[in-house]
């Protein structure tokens, strides 16, 4: 009898492996996924690759030589890279607060800057091509005293709303490289200068405060992105 | 050798992908973890697959890979939980999962009595009875001693007996 059980129980296990069913179409988000980490990994790994050995020992003995001589003009030189250095490096050695932590952690707005705020919950009624799938990701920096969030709504599809936030840049057009390959536009959305790149896989949009530089990817729909653009509420 | 790489990488995936998820997410029940978790895993053999050295299959090697990073992740997770049950007050009002995850309603209530065995426990059983792995080869993945893996499966199995005898009480079926 008791092996009987046993025997039972080992094949309900057997099953349970089976009656476990992921969405077909997520494992195949992942698999996109993967292969275009895949392929940026080894994008990114590239252009080292040509260097002959030979040629970074140099590099490295140069280098090195260069720090170690010791001239009045060298350490003046040291003494004012310091200085940028610690500047450079306001943005690495920060303090959170509790109250940073209670604007990032808030479940009604998505904090994105000191000046911008998203509904965290936005409203699917007006976005014809998302379909939500949880909570949004949140992810929160802060360079000197701002803290600048980043949030991720997870999609039906397996894809992800993205909504990247970064202080401003100099330029707004994309990233200006290729702009006769992509095709931008200006705009203007929720009383802000935008751009609208249309890029070979899916478009983005790029609105551009004094101080910040919303990026909003991830929906096929250039329509929703401005939908989405419009829901940010600015101070 | 580094499209091969890429290619090795895709093919695996293909080929263990589901399994993985699958296993991670009877691990810590969250798909969207189990997904980033089979994401991680893949990618961290992509980028370590130089050092992958055939004493041990494909399978078992991305099994380990797995399973250090649902450890990891379970070991982090637990100061987290506890940091997100004081500061979030208001629940997921998003739709559940379950178009996502599916499970058989037959194998529910083993489903439960699994998730409610402690990891050590659930990890043997999952291993060795559903992903059906050899004792050598639990051994390695979760790197353990053989030994180790047989007394433990015999402690899983009779707590899980246990869990399903008290649900079995509670809904009164019987297996």
């Amino acid at each position: 009898m008791g092996m009987l059980y046993k025997e039972q129980l080992d094949i309900e296990l057997q099953n349970l492996e089976a009656d476990i069913y992921w969405d077909k179409e997520r494992k195949k988000a992942l698999h996109l996924k993967l292969k275009d980490q895949v392929k940026g990994h080894k994008k990114r790994r590239k252009p080292l690759q040509p260097l002959p050995f030979v040629a970074i020992m140099a590099a490295a003995a140069i280098l090195f030589l260069f720090t170690r001589i010791e001239s009045p003009l060298f350490q003046k030189g040291e003494e004012q890279n310091a200085v940028a250095d610690r500047e450079v490096d306001h943005g690495e050695s920060v303090i959170i607060t509790v109250e940073d932590q209670k604007k990032v952690e808030s479940k009604t707005t998505v904090f994105l800057s000191d000046e911008a705020m998203l509904p965290y919950t936005l409203n699917p009624k007006i976005l014809s091509s998302i379909k939500r799938a949880g909570e949004p990701k949140i992810s929160a920096r802060k360079v000197k005293d701002s803290i600048i969030v980043n949030a991720e709504y997870p999609l039906k599809d397996g894809n992800y709303l993205s909504i990247h936030t970064e202080k401003k840049q100099n330029n707004v057009q994309g990233n200006n490289i290729n702009s006769v390959i992509k095709k931008e536009q200006s705009l203007t959305v929720n009383n802000k200068q935008a751009v609208l790149v249309r890029e070979e896989t899916e478009p983005k949009l790029i609105i551009r405060t004094n101080r910040y530089q919303y990026t909003i990817s991830g929906m096929k729909e250039e329509n929703d992105l401005i939908r989405v653009a419009e829901m940010i509420h600015f101070k | 050798m580094e499209k091969e790489k890429d290619e090795i990488i895709l093919e695996w995936y293909e080929k263990f992908g589901e399994a993985i998820f699958k296993y991670i997410f009877m691990m810590i029940h969250d798909y969207q973890q189990a997904e980033d978790l089979t994401n991680e895993t893949f990618l961290k053999a992509f980028i370590h697959l130089d050092t992958f050295k055939s004493q041990s299959t494909e399978k078992t090697w991305l099994y380990r890979i797995a399973h250090n990073l649902t450890v990891d992740m379970i070991r982090k997770k637990k100061p987290l939980i506890l940091i997100k049950e004081a500061f979030l007050l208001k629940k997921d009002e998003e739709p559940l999962p379950e178009e996502i995850v599916q499970i058989k309603e037959q194998s529910l209530d083993l489903y439960h009595a699994l998730s409610k065995l402690k990891q050590t426990y659930r990890e043997v059983i999952i291993l060795r009875k559903l992903k059906e792995f050899s004792i050598e080869e639990t051994a390695v993945i979760l790197g353990w001693s053989e030994s180790k893996v047989k007394s433990t499966l015999f402690r899983a199995i009779r707590a899980l007996e246990k869990e399903l005898k008290k649900e079995g009480e509670v809904n009164g079926n019987v297996i």
